[in-house]
């Protein structure tokens, strides 16, 4: 075994030890009609960033153009950030055009992560079924709901009524929107770096809490079989406070861990809030020569 | 082999005995009752925008055939889509008692084979599992789809999941899948809808009107 797989073997231990102990089962427990049964109920997204892109089928300009409202809506509205993308299996909705459905659109989970929530889901629009602006745009936000775990209700100027509508029902509710902002508990963010540098390895990235508006949770970093305590994300990241201007600038971190003899498997963590509902969140690994 | 050695693959024959009748591993019970809350749970993740008929009596206007019956089996069906949004179906194989609007396709049998989305890309096996086969089950029909349609996603391999020469159906609307059970009223399938003291036969299309849904939950 050569000493690289040892190194990712012994901190992949470290790591699912870590996710273990932390979890303790709090995705996955909240029980409302908002999400994950009856009725007919979208599935949690993984985080409030989400990614669209435009599957092959997709190139009709109407139905981009309702996809585009009903994703730049999802943003406008809620705290959910959509990012148009190149479609991977990591993209949160996949759009596609799909002429035989027997219904004006549908949206289907395809993947999901650890702990259960959805990472990869793909929405079909039906052209046949979906005569003007008005039922196209409306359609794709009822799809786009279902994508962050909306249910079917008929209450008010809504989209997640079913059926053709004449005029208006093409936004969310105040009481969806309320639903779709306390969705997310557990933190999320990434690390954009992880990289040997003189004096040990640079480990920088930003992560966020939810449940902590503008103060900043823990990050923790794995080297091998060892964790490092970088303690709150707080340093300033202009370009997170833009994304996700609720919770502000000051969530980022940038630190260099005093790890000089290499090569080394590093992996970062959001660590939940002390307190609040949900569980750690691993962001990445990285193996560093 | 000793006596000793002997002794010991004796008492380890009975264990294994004992656990896998404690487990069912390897009954191999084709025709076990199954779970109708584990069935049911097993179609979430998929979610439709649709224009629900106001009554089953509409829904089976809408529909080409209308059958009761019971689930004979669920199998991996046709595959959708390319790359990353490449996602699997299965099919519901129906086992029909009594046909309500409609006729059977030539040489059917008496099965009809219903396509349906599968979420999380679930195996058939999965559903077929648990698939409630001692209860009665409902379905408005239409035909699925021979093939992909031009603008749509590809269909990976077109006769999958029925025998060959048999069509493939799909559910009129979600609300198009329906099964009775004696103790916990009806479960309408793809919407995830309970209606506890509901009896199938409300639901036989000359009804005028769905039964009150006493499980619905009011938005608050």
């Amino acid at each position: 075994m050569g000493r690289r797989r040892r190194l990712c073997l012994r901190s992949g231990v470290v790591v699912l030890s870590l996710a273990l102990a932390t979890s303790g089962g709090v995705d996955g427990a909240r029980a409302d009609v908002y999400v994950g049964g009856p009725p007919n109920s979208g599935g949690k997204p993984d985080n409030f960033e989400h990614t669209f892109c435009w599957g092959f089928t997709f190139g009709d300009a109407d139905l981009r153009d309702a996809a585009t409202f009903a994703m730049g809506n999802l943003d406008t509205q809620t705290l959910y950030f959509d990012t148009g993308v190149a479609c991977s299996s990591a993209t949160d909705v996949i759009w596609e055009s799909e002429p035989a459905l027997g219904a004006r659109g549908d949206w289907t989970c395809l993947a999901t992560n650890a702990v259960g929530e959805c990472e990869r889901s793909r929405v079909r629009l039906n052209p046949t079924q979906l005569a003007n602006n008005n039922n196209r745009r409306k359609t794709a936000c009822h799809e786009g709901g279902h994508s962050v775990g909306l249910t079917h209700v008929d209450n008010g100027d809504d989209c997640m009524r079913n059926g053709a509508v004449n005029g208006g029902f093409e936004t969310y509710n105040a009481h969806h929107v309320s639903h779709m902002n306390d969705s997310q508990d557990s933190p999320f963010g990434t690390a954009d770096s992880i990289a040997r540098v003189p004096g040990g390895i640079r480990v920088a990235g930003w992560s966020i809490d939810p449940d902590l508006r503008l103060n900043a949770n823990q990050v923790h970093v794995v080297v091998d079989v060892t964790v490092f305590n970088l303690g709150n994300a707080a340093v300033g990241r202009p370009d997170v406070g833009a994304a996700f201007p609720y919770w502000g600038a000051n969530h980022g971190f940038d630190t260099v861990l005093p790890v000089t003899l290499g090569p080394n498997n590093v992996c970062v963590w959001a660590i939940n809030a002390a307190g609040t509902a949900g569980a750690n969140r691993f962001l990445r690994c990285q193996f560093v020569p | 082999m000793s006596s000793r050695l002997k002794w010991f693959a004796a008492v380890c024959s009975i264990w294994f005995a004992f656990i896998f009748t404690l487990t069912g591993c390897g009954s191999g019970n084709d025709s076990a009752p199954g779970d109708l809350d584990a069935f049911v749970k097993l179609f979430t993740g998929y979610a439709a925008d649709y224009e629900p008929a106001r009554s089953p009596q509409q829904l089976a206007e809408w529909s080409d055939l209308v059958v009761l019956g019971r689930i004979h089996s669920v199998t991996d069906g046709r595959i959708h889509g390319d790359g990353v949004s490449r996602s699997t179906t299965v099919v519901v194989a129906v086992d029909v008692r009594e046909v309500k609007k409609g006729a059977l396709p030539p040489r059917s049998e008496n099965r009809v084979y219903v396509e349906m989305e599968s979420s999380y890309q679930r195996p058939a096996s999965a559903y077929d599992k648990v698939a409630p086969r001692d209860v009665d089950a409902l379905l408005f029909l239409t035909p699925a789809p021979a093939t992909g349609v031009p603008g749509g996603q590809r269909i990976e391999n077109p006769d999958a999941g029925r025998p060959n020469g048999q069509p493939l159906w799909q559910v009129t609307t979600p609300q198009g899948f329906l099964v009775g059970s004696a103790t916990q009223g009806v479960f309408q399938v793809r919407e995830f809808e309970n209606y506890p003291s509901a009896s199938l036969e409300e639901f036989f299309p000359e009804a005028d009107r769905f039964p009150p849904d006493p499980s619905r939950t009011p938005e608050t």
